[in-house]
């Protein structure tokens, strides 16, 4: 038996290097997959089937109701915490890359730098007040360097808002219109240099509005938030029609079906149904009474929206209705006695394969442009249009809902909003609790349900470890920062006044 | 490790072999600006971390509120309450490892048994937090104080008390809340503030309990991980070499291990059988039962 070894000197260091593996990522498919993450892990059926449309109350559980009452899954607020983080990891990266000397000029084969750094910059504004509107004050400024600064502080909401202000218009500026954004990978808009543009002033004004309610005094670089949302108007840059909406499609072959479609028939789950609150809104009903002597009547009462039918299905067994939701907030044994035959699931166009998720649409704007003009009747109708005809209502049944449709005023202006914002998970809870509407929303203590025998069900908030009167305010933030950051988590939730349900986020008069 | 020859005679020795172990341990730094590390996270509700300054294998969840005096503290509605923030709720590192073994021999017949002791650690029971969120655990459906069964509706006699025939808990604690600055308030049973603890009177519906194990305190889901476990028994025999001819040292021997296990703080489950992957230990949930094997030898030389 004999040993033989051999040595080598010889390149040694690139035994280890990958052939395979880029070194440096092209920017483009950076920015595709930001996209497609960002829409995977928010209108799901885990961020948004158990987390957004449930407070939205336009998507609710028929199986397991434990999240509808406010007891939501700390790994899913964890998991949705980290996915925005380390998306907005991949943006910062395709500034860098974009930004360096060293990489800068091979990554501008992929469109102009600047306009790759602005859309980059723009995707990043759209996720942190995402996600500041959910939680309140959370790390940005010291949050994109992990290996120097593994414990950010957090900021407050007030500068992070000053910030997106900045970045929006900062990034609305730097794009050239005669280059590209991205050749290729950008499966929002192809490309197009203006739409970006249009996408960047359009979510400009979605942050100022946000702020127009209850800071609506605080200036920005001297301006107040109505007057840069009036600047954004004069400038005509904006959405103008829904052609310019910021949708990412998927696509019907496997992988890349929609997330909905993968809920319902690769995960064949069928625990969503359309909320009864919702449908009620459409059926142009009235909500069961609530119980507590709050007026919770349909501002649209006797109006049928012709929507219904378009984003509900039929049930399959009519006991209640042939459009019926689920109402919201029953304990499980009561939904199930309801169950997934008798209320109305999301319509097949809903669940189509091929489905887009919507990051931002013109409707929206139509209707913010309508508030910022004291809630101009004009713009409000337009916005109904435009909302109508996305989801592909026809023409006639149109004109004849706007000919009905009571006039602008702030709850038909925030109500219609709020239908024109669905899908699109937490936006409708987040204006809700800026503006109050719709006051058809159910609140913990009152009557969710009417059974045909008389007796009623109360919306029960058991889940929640605060008492609520209404719906949260906020999300507590995930429970790894408690561990993993810890004096930064402990002095953010004193300054917010306790990390719970309760404590309004600053633009909604908070801390 | 400690060996005995407790008896030797001429066809009988009895062996004992002692083994002992104790750890005590303290993490004292991590990498620049990290104050903790997570080793494992639980499906639902709890991580195991080390933690500077703590011992190894730290577990946090939410703890019961609790007033100065270590007292719980329940809502007016009668449940528990869970704190804000994730506490270390338990360790995972035993107190001492012991294994026992006993050996006779007599003549040609041989016999064993070991002995395996744990204890002193904890372990978080996703078993036990969803046994008793969807009813199968026979605590779920336990006898309370007045006799009858906790899933009975909970009844109230004309005048406010409760029936004798109620099911439902009652669970040990004062009425109180928490304040925004992190302090304990005490209240009366109509939410009114009060100087002084008052004991919780209001009875919780069974189902409502169990959930609450899942919605509340995580706390109520650890359990001491302790244990003592017949590890092994061993008997066999060699044939007298006068016999076998050739064939020299033939030993028939039978074999069993993991026959009983006894102490366990949650009997429903193997302490062992936790998910023990590398640095992750004291999670337990979703692991398949733990097997008794039984088995047969033969031996021999040529």
């Amino acid at each position: 038996m004999s040993l033989v070894a051999f040595g080598c000197t010889k390149s040694f260091e690139d035994t280890n290097v990958s052939p395979n593996s880029p070194v440096d990522m092209p920017t483009y498919a950076l920015m595709t997959n930001v996209q497609k993450q960002l829409m995977d892990n928010m209108r799901d059926e885990w961020w948004g089937g158990r987390f957004g449309w449930l407070l939205d109350q336009q998507i609710n559980q028929n199986n397991y109701t434990t999240e509808d009452r406010y007891l939501f899954r700390q790994s899913v607020n964890d998991q949705y915490w980290n996915t925005i983080y380390t998306t907005c990891t991949d943006l910062q990266e395709i500034i860098r890359l974009n930004t360096e000397e060293a990489t800068k000029g091979k990554m501008s084969a992929y469109g102009a730098n600047s306009n790759q750094i602005a859309a980059a910059m723009v995707l990043r504004s759209w996720v942190i007040q995402n996600l500041t509107d959910i939680y309140g004050d959370v790390p940005f400024s010291q949050a994109w360097d992990a290996v120097n600064n593994p414990s950010p502080a957090y900021d407050n909401q007030k500068d992070i808002y000053a910030q997106l202000l900045k970045d929006l218009t900062d990034a609305s500026a730097m794009i050239d219109l005669n280059k590209p954004v991205f050749t290729q990978g950008d499966e929002l808009y192809g490309g197009d240099a203006l739409k970006w543009k249009k996408f960047a002033n359009s979510l400009k004004m979605r942050v100022a509005l946000r702020l127009t309610t209850h800071r609506g005094d605080v200036t920005f670089d001297g301006k107040t938030p109505i007057q840069i949302i009036n600047e954004v108007i004069e400038s005509g840059v904006y959405f103008e029609s829904n052609a310019d909406n910021a949708v990412f499609t998927y696509k019907t072959g496997t992988p890349n079906q929609a997330p909905l479609y993968d809920a319902y028939f690769i995960q064949a789950r069928t625990d969503f149904a359309i909320c009864n609150q919702f449908v009620v809104l459409l059926k142009g009903e009235n909500p069961p009474a609530s119980g507590t002597g709050r007026d919770n009547t349909n501002p649209f009462l006797g109006l049928a929206d012709p929507r219904l039918p378009i984003l509900a299905a039929p049930t399959t067994d009519p006991e209640y209705g042939t459009y019926f939701g689920m109402p919201y907030g029953m304990q499980d044994a009561e939904s199930k006695l309801i169950g997934i035959n008798k209320a109305s699931w999301p319509s097949d166009k809903l669940l189509a394969p091929d489905f887009g998720c919507i990051y931002m649409d013109y409707a929206e704007v139509c209707f913010m442009i309508s508030e910022a003009k004291g809630y101009d009747d004009g713009w409000y109708k337009k916005g109904i249009r435009a909302s109508m005809e996305y989801w592909g209502v026809d023409a006639a049944a149109i004109d004849s809902y706007i000919a009905a449709v009571p006039a602008a005023n702030p709850e038909n202006v925030a109500t219609q909003k709020y239908i024109a914002l669905f899908e699109q998970a937490h936006q409708p809870w987040i204006e809700y609790r800026r503006t109050g509407f719709p006051k058809t929303m159910v609140r913990p203590g009152e009557v969710t349900f009417v059974w045909p025998d008389g007796h009623s069900t109360i919306f029960e908030a058991d889940g929640s470890l605060w008492p609520l009167t209404d719906l949260p305010r906020r999300m507590t933030y995930s429970q790894k920062e408690q561990t993993l950051n810890a004096d930064n988590y402990t002095a953010a939730a004193a300054r917010i006044g306790g990390d719970t349900f309760l404590s309004k986020v600053w633009w909604e008069g908070g801390n | 490790m400690l060996n005995l020859v407790p008896i030797k005679m001429k066809d009988f020795v009895w062996n004992m072999s002692i083994n002992y172990s104790h750890n005590e341990n303290k993490v004292v730094s991590l990498a620049k600006g990290v104050s903790n590390l997570e080793l494992g996270v639980a499906p639902f509700n709890a991580t195991v971390n080390a933690m500077v300054g703590k011992s190894y294998g730290t577990i946090f969840g939410t703890d019961f509120i609790k007033d100065a005096n270590g007292n719980i503290i329940v809502g007016t509605n009668g449940r528990y309450l869970a704190t804000t923030t994730v506490k270390p709720i338990g360790n995972v590192m035993p107190k001492y490892n012991m294994g026992i073994n006993n050996s006779f021999s007599y003549k040609g017949i041989d016999f064993s048994f070991l002995i395996d002791v744990q204890h002193g650690g904890q372990l978080f029971s996703t078993t036990y937090m969803w046994g008793m969120y969807s009813g199968i655990l026979k605590e779920s459906a336990a006898t309370n104080e007045l006799g009858n069964n906790i899933r009975d509706a909970v009844v109230k006699n004309e005048d406010g008390t409760y029936a004798s025939t109620s099911g439902g808990v009652l669970l040990e604690g004062y009425y109180g809340k928490v304040n925004t600055d992190g302090t304990v308030q005490y209240l009366n049973a109509d939410g009114t503030n009060s100087d002084v603890p008052v004991k919780n009177t209001t009875r919780i519906g069974g189902q409502r309990y169990c959930w609450d194990v899942y919605g509340r305190a995580q706390k109520q889901n650890i359990f001491s991980s302790d244990y003592i476990k017949l590890r092994e028994i061993r008997i066999g025999y060699t044939i007298p070499s006068k016999y076998t001819g050739m064939i020299k040292n033939i030993r028939i021997s039978a074999f069993g291990r993991n026959l009983a296990i006894w102490g366990q703080d949650l009997k429903h489950i193997d302490p062992e059988n936790t998910t023990s992957s590398g640095n992750i230990q004291g999670i337990e949930g979703g692991a398949l039962p733990s097997l008794r094997t039984f088995g047969l030898n033969l031996t021999f030389e040529f």
